[in-house]
């Protein structure tokens, strides 16, 4: 099942009442979606009241979602819009690069968002946690460290990290978890457990 | 967890996806799992945003939010619109079946033609395709169908020797 139907899925149980299905698309996007937002409202504390609200926004309008585009393109224009609506209100303007396509607000340089999204407390603390991954990265295995890069940062599929790592898809789906949990580990004491979670 | 990881990489057995989807709705450390594998990826893909309590905020501010009502007949319009679409096909290939069946065009392998078919069928008037046809029945049994005997009231076409 592809990433967009697992959403899918999500979406309807929401959309039946479930609250817990939305917080996991919440987990999911959150990040990215504030990212995107961060391009037209700097201010870090704003970014997050947006993203809030953005979120509670494609809650309310979760009826209306019929699945005809992905979630996250339909959430991100609710993000964009709820950014527009924001700086209206306050009698600002949006920047010149508002209409941001979701594929463009990925690709935006990572330069640009870690320092203009984080207060100097936040900054330290998401250059903790790259340390920490970034370190953790390092002390994988090759075979595992190899795993996750070619999913996470190459964007491959299963079927196509097996047959560059010359192994059953299998091994593969059992070395990429070995290394989320091994730098999970790592990371667990910086952010909490689901009660007292700081992401 | 092994699943929760292949689930958010879209890789997860379809016959797996619902199970796994509410134990980790059920299990807080599946959820946890869940949560820091997405700042794990977010990480790595440079999307890395401070800590801010965000998730626990939103939390409550979801709580308060009374649940949006979906129609029924909306939230199954997806399984209703395959649901139409493969009823409609159904239709549109007995239908086919159906007008082929009319036309004498369906016949099975190797079966024999019975003995009223008409000497030319399925259109075709010239009389030298007629004869290449029946010269090649058994490639083109569909259009031609060949009586063992010929009966009297055949019309044969003009020009067609026997």
């Amino acid at each position: 099942m592809s990433d967009r139907e697992i959403d899918h899925q999500l979406v309807l149980r929401a959309q039946r009442g479930d609250k817990l299905a939305f917080e996991l698309l919440v987990n999911k996007y959150e990040r990215k979606l504030q990212r995107l937002l961060s391009r037209l409202v700097r201010d870090p504390a704003e970014v997050e009241d947006v993203t809030q609200e953005a979120f509670i926004k494609a809650y309310r309008a979760l009826p209306t979602f019929r699945g005809e585009s992905a979630f996250y393109t339909w959430l991100y224009r609710i993000g964009i819009n709820t950014a527009k609506n924001y700086l209206t209100a306050q009698g600002r303007k949006a920047p010149a690069t508002v209409d941001i396509d979701p594929e463009d607000a990925e690709a935006a340089s990572e330069s640009d968002l870690a320092r203009d999204t984080n207060t100097p407390e936040q900054e330290m603390m998401s250059r903790q946690v790259a340390e920490t991954v970034n370190a953790a990265m390092d002390a994988l295995p090759e075979e595992l460290r190899s795993a996750i890069m070619l999913r996470e940062i190459e964007g491959m599929s299963y079927d196509e990290i097996a047959a560059i790592m010359n192994c059953p898809i299998g091994t593969v789906r059992s070395r990429i978890f070995r290394a989320r949990e091994a730098i999970a580990e790592q990371l667990r004491p910086l952010l909490g457990t689901q009660k007292d979670r700081r992401w | 967890m092994k699943d929760v990881s292949a689930l958010m990489d879209g890789e997860l057995e379809r016959k797996r996806v619902r199970s796994t989807i509410t134990r980790l709705e059920d299990q807080d450390e599946l959820r946890d799992a869940w949560a820091t594998f997405h700042v794990i990826r977010d990480t790595l893909q440079g999307n890395v945003i401070g800590p801010s309590r965000f998730t626990e905020k939103f939390h409550e501010r979801l709580e308060q939010e009374p649940v949006p009502v979906v129609p029924r007949w909306r939230a199954r319009l997806p399984r209703m619109r395959t649901m139409v679409v493969a009823g409609l096909s159904g239709v549109l290939v007995l239908a086919a079946v159906a007008w082929l069946a009319a036309r004498g065009g369906l016949q099975a392998p190797g079966s024999a033609a019975p003995a009223s078919v008409p000497f030319v069928d399925g259109g075709l008037n010239d009389p030298v395709a007629i004869e290449f046809a029946m010269a090649h029945r058994q490639l083109v049994p569909a259009f031609v169908s060949a009586p063992a005997a010929e009966p009297a009231d055949r019309v044969r076409p003009a020009g067609v020797a026997r």
